[in-house]
C-alpha cells in the first residue's frame, strides 16, 4: 500500500529556479489495485510517481510504502533497498538504461544488487524474459544493444520484473511502441494485475486508462483534480478537457449516440463494450443509422 | 539536479543584461587589467564602484556574487596572510614574538585580499548577466579577425555551444539513468573506492550510447538543414554596439584613466609593490 499526505515537491526551493512540481497530493493506493495517472504534460506525474519508490523526498509532507515512511530519521539500513524491490519502477524509455554485455546480464542486474546467489539470478532472469516475450534460449547471450527497439524495451522491463516487486509503477511505458507491442505490454500489465502486483500507470492514451485501471488520478499543475473510476470521470467530457485532457474515443461516440436518443450505458468505454451495447440495443438484423458524419 | 542551469546566469531584461556580449567581454577584460594596476584608494574605489554600480543595473544582489567566493576563501586568507607576516618593507607596527608584522605589511595584505575578492566579483558578474549562449556569440565575434590566420573561430563557437546546450540534458540523462539503476537495486553511495567505481558502469555506459546517439542525431538535423560549417553564414540576430555600450566603454575608459593617473603620475599615494 501506498500513502500520501500533503506531499510536496519543490525542486531547487530557495534558488532563484525554485518550482513547485507536486503540490499538496493526498491519496491512497490499495494492495492489489490497478491505478492509472493522467494529466497534461508537466501536470506532476513523473515528479509524483517518483516518491513512490523513495527516489524523491517530499519537501513537505510524507509517504508510507506499506506503512513505513522511507525518510523517517531512523528507518533501519538496508530499507531503502527492500523499499526497491518491492516497488520496481518502469521510466519512460527504459532501454536507455541497459547496460551490460548480454541480455540475461541486464536482467540480472537487479537480483545481484539483492544479493542473491548466482542460480537465483538466473532462474528469475530466465522466468522475467518469458514473460515479456524474450525467449530465454534464444536471447540470454544477444547484447541488449543489437535489439529491436521494442526489444529493449521489454529486456529493461524484464530487468524490473526479475526484482519480483509487489507493486509496479509505469511511466508511459507504451511511449513509442507499434499497436501491437503497446497491446502486448498492456495485457502483459493486465496478466501481473490478475496475479496481485498492484500497478500504478501513468499514461496519456486515455483508451488504455479506460480498458485497464480501476482508479484514475487526475493531475493538474501539480495537484490532483479529480480522483474516480474511469466510467466517473469519462462521463464528464467538458470537466476533463478544463483538465486538458481528451476523453476516449469510445465514450465520445457514446455522447453522441445519446444525444440521438440513444441510451448507452456510462461504462462503455472500450470499443468490445461499445459493439456489445450497440448489439443489444439495435434489433437484430436492422442496419445502424450512419454515424460517421456526427463522429466527425 | 532537476531543472540544473549551467553557468550562474540569472535571466533579466536590465541594461546590463541586454548590453552587448562583446562590450561586457571587453569591459571585463579591462577590469581584470585595471584591479591589476590598482596600487591605491583611488584604483580600489574604482573596482567597488563599478561592481556597486553593475549590480544596481543589473538587478544582481551583492550576495550573489559573494557565493562565488565562497571556495575561495582559503586562497584569499592564505594571500593575506602571507602579504602580513612577510612584507619587510616599512615601520614595524606589531611584534608577536620573533614575527614583525610591518604597516606596510597591514596594507598589502589588505590591498591584495580586496583586489582578489573585486577580481571574482567582476567576473562572476559577467558570467551571473549574460547567457552562456550570449557569451559565446560575444567570443565567437571577437575572435573573428583570427580567422585570417586560419583560426576556425566559427568551428569554435558552435562546439561551445553545442557543448553548453547538451549540459543541462546530459544532467537530466544522468539523474534518469541514476534513478533506473537505483530502482533496481544500485548503489552509487557505500563501498571501497573499486566498489563504487564500478558501479559507475551501469550509469555511465548507458550516458556514453546515449551522448553517441544524440551526437549522431544532431549531426544529421543539422546537416539536413544544409549546415557546411561557417563559411559565408550569416546569423538571424546580428550582433550591434548600442548607445549603452558607448557609454559602457565611455565609464570604463574614464575609471582606467583613473586608475593609470594614480599608478603612474601620483605615485605619492600608492603603495611600492
Amino acid at each position: 500500500m501506498i500513502e500520501t499526505r500533503e506531499l510536496t515537491h519543490t525542486y531547487q526551493p530557495g534558488s532563484p529556479f525554485e518550482s513547485v512540481a507536486v503540490y499538496n497530493v493526498t491519496l491512497t493506493i490499495r494492495d492489489g489495485e490497478f491505478v492509472a495517472f493522467v494529466g497534461a504534460t508537466g501536470s506532476g506525474k513523473t515528479t509524483l510517481i517518483q516518491h513512490f519508490n523513495g527516489l524523491l523526498k517530499p519537501t513537505s509532507g510524507w509517504i508510507k510504502i506499506d506503512g513505513v515512511n522511507p525518510h523517517e530519521k531512523d528507518a533501519p539500513k538496508g530499507l531503502m533497498r527492500s523499499m526497491r524491490q518491492s516497488v520496481g519502477m518502469v521510466f519512460q524509455y527504459p532501454e536507455h538504461q541497459l547496460f551490460e554485455e548480454t541480455v540475461a546480464k541486464d536482467v540480472m542486474f537487479g537480483p545481484k544488487n539483492l544479493g542473491l546467489s548466482d542460480a537465483e539470478c538466473a532462474e528469475r532472469a530466465r522466468e522475467a524474459m518469458e514473460r515479456v516475450g524474450l525467449p530465454y534460449g534464444s536471447f540470454a547471450d544477444r547484447s541488449p544493444f543489437e535489439l529491436s527497439g521494442g526489444q529493449m524495451r521489454r529486456a529493461a522491463v524484464a530487468g524490473v520484473l526479475a526484482m519480483r516487486p509487489r507493486t509496479l509503477i509505469l511511466d508511459e511505458p507504451t511511449a513509442g511502441l507499434d499497436p501491437a507491442g503497446r497491446a502486448e505490454f498492456l495485457s502483459l500489465c493486465a496478466e501481473l494485475n490478475r496475479e496481485g502486483v498492484t500497478i500504478a500507470l501513468v499514461s496519456h492514451t486515455m483508451e488504455d486508462v479506460a480498458r485497464l485501471a480501476q482508479r484514475v488520478f487526475v493531475m493538474k499543475k501539480g495537484s490532483l483534480a479529480r480522483t474516480g473510476s474511469p466510467r466517473e470521470l469519462f462521463a464528464d467530457a467538458d470537466g476533463l478537457r478544463a483538465l486538458g485532457l481528451e476523453p476516449p474515443e469510445m465514450s465520445r461516440l457514446r455522447a453522441i449516440l445519446n444525444s440521438r436518443g440513444m441510451d448507452i450505458p456510462a461504462d462503455t468505454l472500450t470499443p468490445e463494450s461499445m459493439a456489445a451495447a450497440l448489439a443489444r440495443i439495435l434489433p437484430r438484423g436492422s442496419a445502424p443509422k450512419p454515424v460517421e458524419e456526427a463522429a466527425r | 539536479m532537476n531543472g540544473v542551469v549551467i553557468g550562474q546566469y540569472i535571466p533579466g531584461t536590465t541594461r546590463v543584461h541586454l548590453l552587448d556580449p562583446r562590450t561586457k567581454l571587453i569591459m571585463t577584460f579591462a577590469y581584470v587589467a585595471l584591479v591589476f594596476c590598482a596600487r591605491g584608494l583611488v584604483g580600489l574605489s574604482m573596482a567597488a564602484a563599478y561592481i556597486a554600480g553593475v549590480s544596481i543595473q543589473a538587478r544582481i544582489p551583492i550576495k550573489q556574487l559573494l557565493k562565488g567566493l565562497k571556495s575561495l576563501t582559503i586562497l584569499i586568507t592564505m594571500t593575506a596572510l602571507m602579504n602580513l607576516f612577510f612584507t619587510r618593507t616599512g615601520e614595524p607596527a606589531l611584534r608577536l614574538g620573533s614575527l614583525t608584522i610591518t604597516d606596510m605589511g597591514i596594507r598589502t595584505a589588505v590591498y591584495f585580499a580586496f583586489r582578489l575578492v573585486f577580481l571574482v566579483m567582476g567576473t562572476t558578474m559577467l558570467t551571473l548577466s549574460t547567457s552562456p549562449i550570449a557569451l559565446t556569440d560575444g567570443l565567437e565575434s571577437l575572435m573573428r579577425p583570427l580567422e585570417r590566420i586560419r583560426f576556425p573561430s566559427h568551428e569554435l563557437a558552435m562546439m561551445m555551444s553545442i557543448a553548453l546546450r547538451f549540459i543541462p540534458t546530459l544532467m537530466e540523462e544522468t539523474d534518469k539513468i541514476m534513478k533506473a539503476q537505483a530502482s533496481r537495486g544500485a548503489d552509487f553511495e557505500s563501498g571501497t573506492i573499486i566498489k563504487r567505481a564500478k558501479s559507475l558502469v551501469p550509469l555511465l555506459a548507458p550516458l556514453f550510447i546515449s551522448a553517441f546517439r544524440r551526437a549522431a542525431d544532431l549531426a544529421l538535423a543539422m546537416e539536413s538543414r544544409c549546415y557546411q560549417g561557417g563559411a559565408g553564414r550569416t546569423r538571424l540576430n546580428e550582433l550591434r554596439y548600442g548607445r549603452d555600450d558607448a557609454l559602457a566603454g565611455l565609464i570604463m575608459a574614464v575609471m582606467i584613466a583613473a586608475t593609470l593617473v594614480e599608478r603612474f603620475v601620483f605615485t605619492a599615494w600608492t603603495i611600492k609593490l
